[in-house]
């Protein structure tokens, strides 16, 4: 005993001796390293004794990377990438194309320039902190520093396959071995035989003498972009920008020799007076920027800059041509090219033709026609208007509700999704989706006066019955914006449940109902458990949260006149179990709900035996209360409820029918459902005249609005919105997303689990595996293209292969999408948009919590200074742009109903609006993830991290 | 002062000499009218470390030897061994600034002129004739190398700080000036706090944000010995001053002891201060532990700042007052070598309690006679902002908290840091300098309304230019007597003008000026009229 006593405390003593040994400070603390640039790297990586490194990479695509996004292509596939923002200014589209285009300003000395598209750093690391010449000697100091040797991992993280790039590009498939040998600039092991000529690296500027050169860079500050026809990107993708660089190549060694050219041809004047501007003339020719090594640049051409390159003097054409601005002629080209090595004449036409650079706008929109997509409509309060919400084109259509004629189109912001009016008719206000926005529009002028901005994606608005408050629904805050609708100031924000969607205010005016689309989090394996929000419209609070049991997506809402119930709109999913009822109906049932002032809610299906009702959508109720007409997206249809027979049946039912069977019977419908009208394609929205005579319904996907007779229950008339004719590609794949046609009996559509594209918030047991076993959340679709594998397994390789056979087999039950169908479908989930950050625009200053968290997400070492083995760091598997690996992974959130352990890695893009999260969405909440899924650091090393810490790792995340 | 100074009520007059009125202090931040546009930054964005959450101070000295106090500021700097890459582009972009007082309440910024825009990461400074030439050289202190401006004597300066062999390269903090071997010229301490190691200790509290000094080994405080030629020689060892582990916050040196030489008084943070007592032979002991003067609040290494020197209970004998991050320390020296913790007797405590005090001095404001408080407040660890601290002495030696009626700023919060004392505008009372970390300096002229008197000595050496540093002034006025060392450099990072000033509450002469001069030599005055700037040279008739 007395020896294993002292044993402890030597053993104690040499712990404390090492852990002095380690709190002994001997280095300073690693710094955030800053990018400087592919220009810094060169000054020691350019010539014959670093292999022309420099050169080399000038030579390769990654030099030219950014400059490809000005490319007609770029734009298709920033489209089918799910990117509604430009090539050149989309985060996704950046975060490969360019060095450190999403950093915050400080990560960027000046000396970089993103133009240089992916430059050293990409690969090897921010070099602020191992740049000098010193530390890179030590090349293991160097890696402390943050040098990193990219490994094949590192190329596939950009270069791995692509869906948006190979449905554009004709590519050969990228094979990393043979991509390392094309980029391979080694340094050369022994000096390079030492050449004899100098002469000056700078080069030939056009015009008189003592004017200074700008550099292209000077050019660039105006000429880029597509106003400017991206005339620098222009260049930069052809052979000028690459003249000096070509000296590097044994070609040009070998060119050179022939010409009795001995030296470096990099620095010698025979070689430069053509491959680089300004050559010949010393620095004090130049403005700081100007580089020689850009090759021949603008001013080869149009003559030295310095003194007409300012904006000013460049607006005024004569003054700029006093300044030296020239226009080049056959003589300019001929000076270099009638000397040239090509073996064949110099044919000037062709040459100026192939390097055409004009100054014309290019629109970098999608050339995809521009639909209407009307989602919902408003009668004007006088009912001589009917308005219509657009989504597709961002405009509100005014219809004469005598004529039906179009009597204007106006532009509001993007993704109009609900209008509604002021009471006194002399304002109608707009939500928009994706701006974050209202509109708000002079209904004599037509025209937008004011745009506020509310929360995030906007979807039902609506006035109080004085008019003096607006209430709009933030679909992804799960809040409702109370805005003073004379000040247009927002003076409250009210917390509702899930994705609110739709609203309406109660007869006596003082309740406004609020529909929930997504269910609450519930426990796992139980039902959705959804909510209506009740808002006391005098006191301005939420009053009330009324559960509606074992439903879902609550779209519309009405009030019954009476004041006594509103009726809405609601699938009853039956997700725990399963699709193996599919054939008896019993999977995603639809149908309404009337929700009593008192909080009682009765639910009813219009599901009937042989057809359902997929997507029940919008409902309205007639002024005299005894028809309520509800739309079917998926089936094109409108249900004409009879009101009295319905609440008739549901008097007539015991409590225990009402809770229990009534809800879930698959024919009771034909007891109260007059008939069904037929509509254009997915009918969303609904209205009615005043006189009750009339319904109008927004066809979203034929760009019409039916007009219904209610006397006669027909579909009169169809308005035409004016939309174009030629259904493209995409948008029949839009038409096949969404519609139930494809399902048996159909029971729903694509659209009925991914509403707006995106998720239902559900988890589901749908694959062959067993009841109950491998329960999995539902994933977003927007801009999951470059994602691939698919689902949770990571199994599926192709959205073609996810939505053709599989989805026969486990979901429709009834024949496959044809390979036409397939490939419009796909086309169209590609370009299902997946909204810009709300948390941080591209570029922008992170706050000091992100900044925190962005510290954790790559940190490699734990507060307690142990080092963090790479799969535990949360980079090394979530790497943007996208923000995941695309592999597989066990994070240690296998759960007995798992048959297996690991699962695919999601993409972090926008990944707060799709809670609950883990693939069986048992985390409610991002941080759940952690202090409650962690538990042995397998998601990560994170059970060091103080609550603080967890807390800036998710305002962190939250900017992906 | 803005009021009469002739008596109004003869009551008042007639009462015991020093009982002057009493009114409400007020102070008026005349800083943007003044012209002073000056902005310290730290080099980043949030503090992240001690080098970063430590500065800066501020100086008034008189470069231009027109009687009216001038303002240096310094600045903090991007380097990259302190600041987060964050904020690399502050490279260079941050320098020190002088201020020239153009004598009508205006300041004019002429740093580049001057020659003195260091851009290194400034700390303090101290300003004092080292040549004898008759004008004010400037020592700029800073983490890493400092800089020792000679003054041209023409508005401009020159870099002089290798051939006089002041670069100490350590984070110094604090530079009082005295002529510690009674030669005749002033030679230099140089109180340096501690090193830091690039940030490779990270183990804190987590709601302090970085580790605070004890993280760090100290550094040594330098004694520099004027050789007479322009060079000065590191005498720290064999003047038994040298201290491998001190932390000093900052220094004064004065004749403590008032036995005729030059004594130290170093505030450590947290740990131990020094009190250096000098044997007049130029050899110093450390008698802090002994007199009562190392730690503070109960025994506590206190996180002490700026010390700052003055007979606050008119005892004859000086006190010491000393901030820290909680209660101060006010070290009563109730018997001649024998000092007692009275802060909180004196209510200091209760005042300063809330704050985190770092630059403070025990200046008489309402000329009243008594020495009053003001102590710059700020986090130290964080850019949380506090207000300042004004305390009034009840002339009992009772402090009473009378900032909330002392004018709007100070209803305003900064973080604080660094302050300095002078009557910038010659009108009779004394004004403040506030150094704020991240923010702009305040200058808050006292426009006190009351009838007191006032008197400023300047003791002068023979030049005729030079302020006499190291003199002693005591005036008495019926049977009180005030004491005053003349010295600059007192409380955090910074330097007051040294010209003593005295209120003499409603007497309007003193009875007796007596200058004990450096070199011993005593001289008195009697019967001096009261608001007016005296000065007097040595050896002059």
């Amino acid at each position: 005993m007395r020896n294993s006593r002292s044993r402890a405390v030597v053993l104690t003593g040499l712990a404390y001796l090492l852990a002095m040994a380690w709190s002994v400070p001997s280095a300073a603390q690693p710094k955030e390293p800053v990018y400087v640039g592919v220009r810094v790297c060169s000054e020691c990586h350019s010539g014959p004794g670093a292999g022309h490194q420099y050169s080399l990479w000038r030579l390769s695509s990654h030099a030219k990377a950014l400059a490809t996004l000005s490319m007609p292509e770029s734009k298709e596939i920033a489209r089918l990438s799910g990117s509604p923002e430009a090539p050149h200014t989309a985060r996704v589209c950046l975060g490969c194309h360019a060095t450190a285009a999403d950093a915050e300003e400080w990560e960027r000395d000046e000396t970089f320039l993103i133009e240089d598209g992916v430059q050293c750093e990409t690969c090897h690391g921010p070099g602020s902190e191992y740049m000098d010449e010193a530390v890179m000697r030590d090349r293991e100091l160097a890696m402390e520093r943050g040098l990193r040797m990219a490994s094949p991992q590192t190329c596939m993280i950009c270069h791995g396959p692509k869906g948006s790039h190979e449905a554009v590009l004709s590519t050969e498939p990228y094979v990393v071995e043979t991509a390392l040998e094309t980029i391979a600039h080694p340094r050369p092991v022994s000096p390079p035989i030492e050449t004899s000529a100098q002469g000056s690296a700078a080069g030939a500027l056009r015009g008189s003498s003592n004017r200074r050169g700008a550099g292209v860079r000077g050019c660039a500050a105006c000429h880029s972009g597509p106003e400017m026809g991206f005339q620098v990107s222009r260049w930069r993708m052809g052979p000028h920008a690459r003249a000096y660089a070509v000296l590097a190549t044994p070609a040009a060694l070998e060119m050179a020799r022939r010409s009795g050219v001995d030296g470096d041809p990099q620095v010698s004047y025979a070689c430069l007076r053509c491959h680089a501007t300004g050559a010949g003339h010393d620095a004090s020719s130049f403005e700081a920027g100007f580089d020689s090594r850009d090759g021949v640049q603008c001013e080869s051409c149009h003559g030295a800059g310095a003194d007409y390159s300012a904006e000013a003097v460049m607006l005024d054409r004569p003054a700029a041509k006093a300044a030296g601005l020239q226009e080049p002629g056959p003589e300019v080209c001929a000076s270099c090219h009638d000397q040239g090595h090509a073996g064949s004449p110099f044919d000037y036409e062709a040459a100026v033709a192939k390097i055409a650079h004009p100054k014309v706008p290019i629109t970098v929109g999608a050339t995809e026609p521009v639909y209407k997509t009307p989602i919902n409509l408003a009668l004007s309060p006088d009912g001589s208007e009917l308005w219509v919400a657009c989504e597709s084109s961002s405009t509100t259509v005014v219809i004469d509700t005598s004529t039906h004629e179009l009597l204007a189109e106006i532009e509001v912001g993007g993704q109009p999704h609900d209008v509604t009016f002021h009471p006194d008719g002399r304002r109608a206000y707009v939500t928009n989706r994706l701006d974050d926005t209202l509109s708000v529009i002079d209904v004599e002028a037509r025209e937008v006066v004011a745009t506020i901005d509310v929360g995030d994606e906007p979807h039902g608005v609506l006035l109080d019955s004085s008019g003096e408050l607006i209430y709009v629904l933030n679909g992804a805050q799960d809040s409702v914006s109370q805005i003073d609708s004379a000040t247009l100031e927002e003076t409250k924000r009210l917390t509702t449940s899930r994705v609110p969607w739709s609203l309406a205010l109660s007869p006596d005016g003082e309740k406004i109902f609020v529909t929930n689309t997504l269910s609450g989090f519930v426990a796992p394996r139980t039902t959705p458990m959804s909510e209506v929000t009740v808002i006391d419209t005098r006191r301005g609070v939420v009053e009330d949260r009324f559960t509606i049991p074992a439903a879902n997506l609550l779209q519309g809402i009405a009030w019954h006149p009476s004041g006594e119930f509103a009726m809405i709109t609601l699938n009853r999913t039956k997700n725990l179990v399963p699709m193996t009822r599919l054939l008896q109906g019993w999977t995603i049932t639809n149908g309404i709900g009337l929700v009593w002032n008192d909080g009682r809610v009765d639910q009813v299906l219009l599901d009937q035996p042989g057809i359902a009702f997929p997507d029940a959508a919008d409902a309205i109720i007639t002024s005299d209360g005894r028809l309520a007409l509800v739309t079917s997206s998926g089936s094109d249809r409108v249900a004409v409820v009879d009101l009295g027979k319905l609440l008739a049946l549901l008097d007539a039912a015991s409590p225990e029918e009402r809770e229990r069977v009534i809800p879930n019977h698959l024919a009771k419908s034909t007891e109260f459902v007059e008939t069904f009208v037929k509509t254009g394609r997915s009918p969303r929205g609904i209205t009615i005249t005043a006189d009750d005579k009339t319904a109008y319904v927004a066809n979203a996907l034929d760009d019409t609005v039916t007009v219904i007779d209610l006397e006669r229950f027909e579909a009169v008339e169809e308005i035409d919105l004016g939309g174009p004719e030629l259904i493209s590609q995409t948008r029949w794949g839009e038409q096949l997303f969404h519609s139930a046609d494809i399902t048996f009996r159909r029971q729903f559509s694509c659209h009925s689990c991914h509403p707006d594209g995106h998720v239902d918030g559900i988890t589901y047991d749908i694959e062959p595996d067993g009841i109950g076993t491998d329960p999995v959340d539902n994933r977003t679709l927007r801009g999951i293209f470059d994602t691939a594998p698919f689902k949770w397994t990571g199994l599926n390789p192709s959205l073609q292969r996810q939505c053709g056979p599989r989805l026969a087999v486990f979901f429709t039950r009834i024949e496959p999408f044809d390979p036409e169908e397939l490939e419009a479908l796909e086309l169209y989930i590609t370009t299902i948009p997946r909204p810009p950050n709300r948390y941080r625009d591209l570029g922008a200053p992170l706050t000091e919590a992100q900044r925190l968290g962005k510290a954790v997400y790559q940190r490699t070492h734990t507060n307690g200074g142990r080092p963090i083995p790479p799969e535990g760091r949360c980079i090394n598997c979530h790497p943007g742009p996208l923000f995941t690996d695309r592999q597989q992974h066990n994070v240690g959130t296998q759960t007995p109903l798992d048959l297996e352990d690991t699962f695919d890695t999601p993409h972090l893009t926008n990944i707060y609006d799709s809670a609950p999260y883990l693939h069986d969405g048992t985390a409610f909440s991002l941080e759940e993830i952690w202090t409650r899924f962690n538990t042995y650091d397998q998601h990560g090393v994170t059970n060091d991290l103080t609550k603080d810490q967890l807390n800036h790792l998710i305002e962190y995340l939250k900017t992906l | 002062m803005r009021a009469p100074t002739s008596c109004v009520s003869l009551l008042l007059c007639l009462a015991t000499p020093l009982a002057g009125q009493s009114t409400a202090l007020l102070f008026t931040d005349v800083t943007e009218e003044a012209g002073i546009q000056f902005h310290h930054g730290f080099g980043d964005q949030e503090l992240s470390n001690i080098v970063e959450g430590t500065g800066p101070g501020a100086l008034f000295f008189d470069f231009n030897n027109d009687d009216y106090p001038d303002i240096y500021l310094l600045n903090g700097t991007w380097k990259a061994e302190v600041n987060d890459n964050r904020s690399r582009n502050l490279r260079g972009q941050l320098t020190n600034a002088l201020y020239r007082n153009n004598g009508d309440g205006t300041f004019t910024d002429v740093t580049a002129a001057a020659g003195v825009g260091d851009d290194g990461y400034g700390m303090g400074g101290s300003a004092a004739d080292y040549d004898g030439d008759g004008d004010l050289d400037l020592y700029v202190l800073n983490y890493g190398p400092n800089v020792f401006y000679r003054n041209n004597g023409d508005g401009t300066f020159t870099d002089v700080t290798a051939e006089a062999g002041l670069t100490d390269p350590l984070w110094s903090v604090s530079a009082p000036w005295l002529d510690y071997d009674a030669d005749g010229d002033l030679d230099l301490y140089v109180a340096n706090y501690l090193e830091y190691d690039e940030g490779a200790f990270r183990h804190f509290y987590a709601a302090q944000g970085y580790p605070g000094p004890l993280a760090y080994k100290g550094q040594p405080d330098h004694l520099y010995r004027n050789n007479g030629n322009g060079t000065f020689t590191d005498v720290s060892e064999e003047a038994g001053v040298f201290d491998p582990d001190g932390r000093a916050m900052s220094a004064i040196a004065v004749d403590l002891d008032l036995d005729g030489d030059q004594d130290i008084y170093v505030a450590n943070d947290a740990m131990s201060s020094a009190y250096w007592v000098n044997d007049a032979r130029g050899n110093f002991t450390d008698r802090a532990l002994i007199q009562g003067v190392a730690f503070g609040e109960g025994g506590q290494g206190a996180s002490s700042m700026g010390p700052t020197v003055g007979d606050i209970d008119r005892n004859g004998l000086l006190d010491l007052w000393i901030p820290d991050m909680a209660y101060g320390c006010l070290l009563s020296q109730k018997e001649e070598g024998l000092f007692a913790d009275i802060t909180a007797e004196a209510n200091l405590a209760i005042i300063s309690g809330q704050y985190t005090g770092w630059g403070s001095g025990l200046v008489d404001f309402d000329n009243d006679g008594y020495l009053d408080v003001y102590t710059a407040n700020g986090n130290a660890h964080h850019l949380y902002t506090e207000e300042d601290l004004l305390a009034h002495n009840d002339r009992s030696g009772h402090f009473l908290d009378v900032a909330k009626d002392a004018g709007d700023y100070f209803q305003t919060k900064s973080v604080g840091r660094g302050v300095a004392f002078a009557d910038f505008d010659n009108d009779g009372d004394m004004d403040i300098l506030v150094a704020n970390l991240s923010g702009s300096p305040k200058l808050l002229r006292n426009d006190t309304q009351n009838d007191n008197h006032w008197l400023t000595v300047v003791p002068l050496l023979a030049n005729g230019e030079t302020v006499a540093l190291g003199s002693t002034i005591t005036v008495t006025v019926g049977a009180t007597r005030s004491i005053h060392p003349v010295h600059g450099v007192f409380g955090y990072l910074s330097a007051s003008d040294p010209r003593p000033h005295f209120g003499l509450g409603a007497a309007d002469r003193a009875d007796r000026v007596e200058i004990r001069w450096p070199d011993g030599e005593e001289q008195l005055l009697e019967a001096v009229p009261a608001n007016q700037i005296l000065e007097v040279v040595q050896g002059a008739k």
